[in-house]
């Protein structure tokens, strides 16, 4: 699948792109319905969008690479977000498909995030509790979070003392704060930010095509993640911002389904969790040094540092370094290495990669056990890369992942003037962070990774750095285990929290269309706001057209071509349904090339070109499969014989299928074309009946005309062909729905017998190949029964081996049940019960008395009489063997062709084509007892039986003249 | 210092000394049946997965432990809403599962019956108790207690091995029936009786014309109404057994190749190449894969003493009573032994979550982060589920990549579902005749050796795999059976059917 085009002028600018602005503002506001909708009106059309943060950025990017001084962006970004109250103010009460977790707020799911149960401590009020929250605690939310971005404090203020006007007499501005990029982004613990960020998959342009994610990487490797710079694998939008593909829970690079639940004006929009996370400076540096003595006093851990256990704790170092690329120390070279801060995994080694520049990114070695970064790291806990978690294989972290904005607030902790009164303020980090579930996202990282001391890898422990915990009677103890080189793990306790949180709230960022609606403004029309498709898509659709013809144009030539040198008469019904077939499936495909002329943007013209593509190659898959065949036709050997196998199973379905019809048992438009016969290269001959689905290239489809196989060595020795009257009754079955009846009809008699279960049960996983085989002794008689013995003449372990399972009954089982019926049908033709006794003593001389499987023989009247003369309510009332009558007349006449073609005297003129070959495999018998070299009389044999096929071979169109219902038929296949 | 025996699961001290080592001789023939699986008739051949009682390791060896989501995965993949948490406590058809019909013969008539099991795979499994009126819920009972356990404790080592097998394991232990209705009363109350608990005749289970014994009259029914409709006492869905732990652990050992000759080492197409367990849970691609990692790093793996799958802990942050109570004397460990402390493991096999009467309020009254709890499912979703494999380094050659036993289809329906099947069998053996436009693909394609063309295989385009079997005159000389039936399940069932179903004995 190609990947979306993304609504950039709908989306907020800080989902997509991101602000990234040095200042940062935060406005919480409340108030009435109509305050807030005042409020919005007037904030709407400053909203920035991802078209808008884009061109700033790409502005940034390109003064830089110019080697510019910083460039005056002069854009001061604005973006909203609305909490669940807040949309139900605004009149959007439809929050039904929204997550739970949203719809209650993060006041009500502080609880589960692990945030601190104790509203006090020591008698005093605990910041942590959502009671004293700064924002966001019961009471205290906000309906709307305004997020601002700006260059600088001027262009800051600027936007605030705007806000504060424009909800003046409006709505209340019950919360504001700063966040300020430090040094390096480094957040106040010192550890630089802001490095690890999934790409998001999307197109921002399509003429030229412009991913919003550059790929970066010269080469991409194998499998896994796709990456847009090393580190940063791709992942779809609709992770992050709705109506987009989700990603894949499956395959790395592929997309999952779209949220189809939502309302629509939630489509371009992102679900947004703040906190308001302060930071303890001076507790985490004191207890981290006090813990790293503790540790260095123990066994395998001498030398270990305050500096070295932070950087466990965080997984990197100050600068960003990963703590596995550097165990012992930070390294600035490393550091300055921008693309090999993020290039890392833990379960394997990570190769070096080229980037598209030629630069090349070095490799880093794999961690699976922890020995270098612990499980309990709080990178590695957020995010756990190439490794398998709790939540199933590696690429569910994928679909995990956050896009994080915030930025630090509060003062620097000023560590070499302890008593500066700046460090009393609080500080910590505005975390922010869209995704398109906070349940299934936020809450999965927060709750079930970093609070918790068994996930996701393993048990090392809760994430020390930002993890919460609550033990019993209010403990908040996390204890993170660092593993020593025999992978024994030692405990890490970190008795109190450095990071508590302290305000925040849950909200929903609407696309800008949406916000504009709610605000009550006229909403912009999407159709306005898309760029309109360039000439390359006019192209595209004209390349497809030409596509969706070539298979018309190639079916007229090939008639045209072949008019001649195909049998007509054979194969017109065939050709003429796969052909009428086919075009059902061209003039959709037509359809959906007119259609693409009106595409409203690259996503649906690729979606729906998609769905054409597919479409076409399996009307191709079609016609190649039966052009394959067809085509044998037009080499002269092979037309001959196949000629003389076509008519022989046309004559078989043809007797069959005309009864039925005139007995009632089937409309007209069900006796269809008869089955096309081809080459195989195998031992036996097989079939695929009207509707089997077979897996073509790459392709399912549905076979609208039945085809036998027949083994390419069989034809010189036509006699073979008698078996045709086997596969053409499971087609039979087929066309004549006749499988349920058949199976009651045997089901109801087995219930009724004694015959040990065991063996019923085998009956019944035969029943499709012995009712082949008695429909085919009705059509062919004896014949049949001699061919088969010759096919199953086989190494007696494999002719003696229980086939319990079916389909085929066990092979010794096979031939006395043939002889069998030839005797039951001996009862109208007694010279069958001569060739039954022949074929019976023949098979006890080659096989012996079968021991156990003699005992089948007690069951062959029950089942004879189930499946072949049980009325079938369905069929009128009459039985199978109505419908193949195998009288005296026919076996005389067959027996009175067998010796014309062993001989060659008496023409018998006229004869069904399926008596000729059924003669000729009783000439083939008789001409055992001939002494001489039966080379020739071989030869005479097939010459004869030929020349009767063909006087005999019935004329005209082989069908019953009526169409089949085209369109239910095209469905039918998928076409 | 070699193991003495094999332990029950949690260290469970329920059985007599004889039963003790019975269960231990029978854990232990089935680690033994792995190796020699894995050995395939070769003594020599090298292999990764042993048993600890024949080959001891030291008291220091690695442990891994390996955690999954108690709440089934599949569920959260394929419904949305409340779907997600009722869908789980739901009881199954066994026999729609596996596509046939179970059947009883009385007076010579076939009477279908069929079994429940619960929608819940990730070898955790719960029940809720209804409180007096509509919506009430007085209590939700976990377990992750193997039904194997239930089936030895009912009728011995003979209710789990077959008379080959049982040659092979030197204590051959009879059931206890008596005790089994003791500890089924103190789980369940005192109204259960023996009658209950076993089948009263014979049954039959048949499908794709292949009919098979699956239990005797007389037999403990692992599908008890004290286990399904009316109670909760161990583990009922055919993919929650002792036994695919096992099967899963050593499966994962084996290193594999794909078809270019690159070892597989992503979770997914491991557990798709190898063919154990099911790629739709948390649980079973992330034990596999971690035990191949093991393996890839040279190590020989087992599974920890007491071999079992355990609920290793809850996490009941934000679970508060109507009014802000604290509820977490509300969880209580039954069976099996909570965590002894940070860096340690549950093996709890049964807990329950049931407010004291005297706290006054009841289970649908207890909030999860401000959400009332319903179902059952919202309390196992806080569920982390735990085993612990051993590994050690006994040197010795590497063993060889094996190519895949197995591969992935798709579901049309939800892309991110697969299914395992046999090499031979194509995707579209999964296809529903209904459903003619739908068809399941390749999972990756790259595994199973497809052609690697101009543009990478989009998604909805199956690579080439064998076609549908057509109806032949013969079987081949091979002896292969053809399926002319084209039946659609028929190769479900018989992927599903290796994967061990309690109480029924398939051919492979």
């Amino acid at each position: 699948m190609s990947e979306p085009l993304l609504e950039i002028d709908s989306i907020q600018g800080n989902v997509l792109p991101g602000f990234g602005s040095a200042a940062q503002l935060l406005v919480g506001v409340t108030g009435s319905p109509e305050g807030l909708r005042a409020f919005l009106a007037d904030l709407a059309p400053r909203l920035a969008s991802a078209r808008d943060v884009l061109g700033g950025r790409r502005q940034v990017r390109a003064a830089l690479a110019a080697r510019l001084a910083d460039p005056d962006r002069g854009a001061t970004w604005f973006n909203v977000a609305l909490s669940a109250a807040g949309l139900r103010k605004l009149g959007r009460p439809d929050l039904d498909a929204f997550d739970t977790a949203f719809k209650l707020g993060l006041a009500a799911r502080s609880g589960t995030l692990g945030d601190p149960r104790q509203a006090s401590i020591g008698g005093l009020p605990n910041p942590g509790h959502k009671s004293h929250w700064v924002v966001g605690g019961p009471g205290n939310e906000a309906d709307v979070l305004v997020i601002v971005g700006a260059d600088d404090e001027p262009a800051r203020a600027e936007a605030e003392t705007w806000l504060r006007a424009a909800a003046d007499g409006r709505a209340t501005i019950s919360y504001a704060e700063r966040g300020n990029a430090r040094l390096e982004n480094r957040e106040h613990f010192g550890f630089r930010d802001d490095i690890s960020h999934p790409g998001v998959r999307g197109l921002v342009e399509t003429n030229p095509p412009s991913f919003l994610t550059t790929r970066h990487l010269a080469e991409q490797l194998p499998d896994g993640p796709e990456f847009g710079l090393p580190g940063q694998p791709l992942v779809w939008p609709g992770q992050f911002v709705l109506g987009y593909p989700t990603q894949s829970q499956v395959g790395h690079r592929d997309p999952g389904p779209v949220a189809s639940n939502l309302p629509a004006w939630a489509v371009n929009g992102s679900f947004l969790v703040f906190r308001r996370l302060q930071q303890d400076v001076p507790g985490f540096v004191r207890d981290t040094d006090a813990m790293a003595a503790d540790l260095a006093a123990r066994p395998g851990w001498a030398g270990m540092t305050g500096a070295r256990l932070r950087a466990l704790i965080v997984g990197r170092w100050p600068s960003g370094v990963p703590v596995g690329r550097s165990p012992l120390a930070d390294d600035p070279t490393i550091a300055a290495d921008r693309f090999a801060l993020n290039h890392f995994g833990y379960e394997k080694a990570v190769p070096p990669v080229r980037l598209g520049s030629g630069e090349l990114v070095p490799s880093a070695p794999a961690d699976p056990d922890g020995l270098l970064v612990p499980h309990f790291a709080h990178v590695r806990k957020v995010n756990p890369r190439d490794r398998d978690t709790d939540q199933g294989a590696a690429v569910v972290t994928l679909s995990l992942r956050l896009l994080r904005r915030g930025l630090p607030f509060g003062p620097d902790y000023d560590h070499d003037r302890a008593d500066n009164p700046d460090n009393a303020r609080p500080r910590g980090l505005l975390f922010l962070s869209y995704q398109a579930s906070i349940q299934r996202q936020f809450e999965v990282i927060q709750a079930k990774w970093m609070n918790s001391a068994s996930a996701p890898e393993s048990v090392a422990g809760e994430d020390l750095l930002i993890g919460q915990r609550n033990g019993p009677g209010g403990d908040r103890t996390r204890t993170g285990f660092v593993v020593r080189p025999d992978l024994q793990g030692d405990p890490v306790p970190a008795l109190q929290d450095w990071v508590l949180p302290t305000g925040g709230g849950y909200f929903f960022a609407p696309s800008i269309p949406a916000v504009r609606e709610m605000a009550g403004l006229v909403p912009i029309r999407r159709e306005a706001a898309m760029p309109q498709l360039g000439p390359s898509y006019t192209l595209r659709r004209v390349e497809l057209k030409r596509r969706v013809d070539a298979l018309p144009t190639e079916l007229d030539e090939w008639k045209e071509r072949t008019l001649e040198e195909v049998d007509k008469n054979a194969h017109f019904t065939q050709v003429q349904t796969i052909d009428a077939l086919l075009r059902v499936s061209v003039d959709k495909q037509q359809a959906i090339v007119s259609s693409l002329a009106g595409a409203a943007d690259a996503a649906e013209f690729t979606t729906k070109s998609f769905e054409l593509i597919q479409m076409i190659n399996r009307a191709q898959t079609v016609w190649d499969y039966f052009r394959d065949k067809f085509n044998l036709r037009l080499i002269p050997k092979f037309a001959s014989d196949l000629w003389i196998a076509d008519t022989i199973a046309w004559d078989c379905y043809f007797t069959v299928m005309t009864n039925a019809v005139i007995a009632g048992i089937v409309a007209r438009d069900k006796f269809r074309e008869p089955p096309l016969t081809f080459l195989i290269t195998e031992f036996s001959p097989y079939t695929y009946k009207r509707g089997d689905a077979l897996k073509l290239g790459k392709e399912n489809v549905a076979l609208p005309v039945p085809v036998i196989g027949l083994p390419c060595d069989h034809l010189p020795n036509p006699w073979e062909f008698v078996y045709l009257a086997h596969e053409v009754a499971h087609d039979l079955e087929r066309d004549l729905d006749l499988l349920e009846p058949l199976k009651g009809a045997l089901a109801g008699a087995l219930a009724a017998s004694q015959i040990p279960q065991a063996r019923a049960w085998c009956w019944t996983a035969w029943l499709q190949e012995v009712f082949a085989d008695l429909v085919a002794l009705h059509l062919c008689g004896p014949a049949f029964s001699q061919g088969l013995a010759t096919i199953l003449s086989l190494p007696a372990d494999k002719v003696l081996t229980p086939n319990p399972a079916g389909p085929h009954p066990t092979h010794y089982v096979r031939i006395p049940m043939n002889a069998a019926y030839l005797s039951r049908m001996a009862a109208s033709v007694p010279a069958l019960e001569a060739d039954a006794k022949a074929l019976r003593e023949s098979w006890v001389a080659a096989y012996g008395d079968g021991g156990e499987l003699a005992k089948f023989a007690d069951d062959f009247t029950l089942v004879f009489d189930a499946l072949m003369t049980t009325k079938i309510p369905v069929f009128q009332n009459q039985t199978v063997a109505d419908l193949v009558p195998y009288a005296a007349a026919d076996d005389t006449r067959i027996r009175d062709v067998a010796d014309y073609i062993r001989t060659g005297n008496n023409n018998p003129g006229r004869v069904p084509p399926r008596f000729c070959v059924s003669a000729s495999r009783l000439a083939v018998t008789a001409a055992a007892s001939q002494n001489a070299d039966p080379t020739g009389l071989l030869n005479d044999i097939k010459t004869r039986t030929e020349t009767l096929v063909r006087a005999g071979a019935p004329d005209g169109l082989r069908s019953s003249g009526a169409r089949p219902r085209l369109e239910e038929a095209a469905a039918d296949l998928g076409l | 210092m070699p193991l003495e025996r094999f332990s029950a699961p949690g260290n469970l001290q329920d059985l007599s000394p004889e039963m003790a080592q019975g269960w231990s001789d029978l854990v232990e023939h089935w680690l033994n049946t792995e190796v020699r699986r894995l050995k395939a008739g070769e003594p020599a051949r090298p292999i990764r997965f042993f048993n600890e009682r024949a080959s001891p390791v030291p008291a220091t060896a690695a442990t891994a432990a390996i955690p999954w989501d108690g709440f089934p995965k599949v569920l959260k993949l394929t419904q949305t809403g409340d779907a997600v948490w009722a869908e789980a406590e739901k009881l199954r058809s066994l026999a729609a599962r596996f596509r046939g019909q179970f059947f009883t013969l009385q007076n010579g008539q076939s009477i279908p019956i069929d079994f429940g099991y619960r929608n819940q795979d990730e070898y955790l499994e719960w029940r809720i108790t209804p409180g007096g009126a509509a919506g009430q819920l007085a209590s939700v009972a976990f377990t992750c207690e193997p039904p194997e356990y239930w089936q030895f404790i009912a009728g011995g080592t003979r209710a789990l091995a077959s008379g080959n097998e049982l040659a092979q394991i030197p204590h051959v232990v009879g059931g206890d029936p008596d005790f089994l209705l003791t500890l089924y009363r103190q789980l369940c109350g005192p109204a259960v009786q023996l009658a209950d608990l076993v089948h009263p005749s014979d049954v039959f289970f048949v499908t794709d014309g292949q009919p098979e014994v699956f239990a005797r009259e007389g037999e403990y029914n692992l599908y008890n109404k004290w286990n399904t409709t009316h109670g909760i006492v161990h583990l009922t869905h055919p993919s929650n057994t002792l036994r695919a732990e096992i099967n899963l652990a050593a499966g994962g050992s084996v290193l594999r190749k794909a078809p270019n000759g690159s070892p597989v080492t992503d979770p997914l197409r491991l557990i798709c190449c190898s063919g154990y367990g099911s790629p739709n849970r948390s649980s079973d691609p992330t034990i596999g894969s971690r035990v191949n990692g093991l393996t890839r790093a040279g190590l020989s793996v087992t599974l920890r003493d007491p071999i079992g799958l355990y609920l290793n802990a809850i996490n009941l942050d934000g679970f508060e009573g109507p009014n802000g109570e604290d509820v977490s004397g509300a969880w209580q460990v039954r069976r099996g032994q909570a965590a002894a402390g940070p860096g340690t493991t549950g093996t709890i096999v049964r807990a329950e979550f049931a407010p004291d009467p005297a706290a006054g309020f009841r289970v649908d009254q207890v909030l999860i982060g401000g959400e009332p709890i319903r179902f059952g499912g919202q309390i196992a979703d806080k569920i982390g589920m735990v085993l612990t494999g051993k590994a050690h380094d006994f040197g010795g050659a590497a063993p060889a990549l094996e190519a895949c036993s197995n591969h992935c289809c798709r579901s049309p329906a939800h892309a991110d579902f697969l299914a395992i099947l046999e090499p031979e069998q194509g995707c579209q053996v999964l296809d529903d005749p209904n459903q003619p436009t739908q068809h399941w693909v390749e999972a990756f394609p790259v595994m199973v050796g497809g052609p690697s063309g101009l543009a990478a295989t989009p998604p909805g385009v199956a690579a080439a795999g064998g076609g549908p079997v057509p109806a032949g005159l013969v079987a081949t000389p091979a002896g292969l059976a053809r399926d002319s039936a084209n039946a659609p399940g028929a190769a479900m069932l018989r992927a599903a059917s290796r994967r061990f179903i309690p109480g029924l004995s398939r051919r492979s």
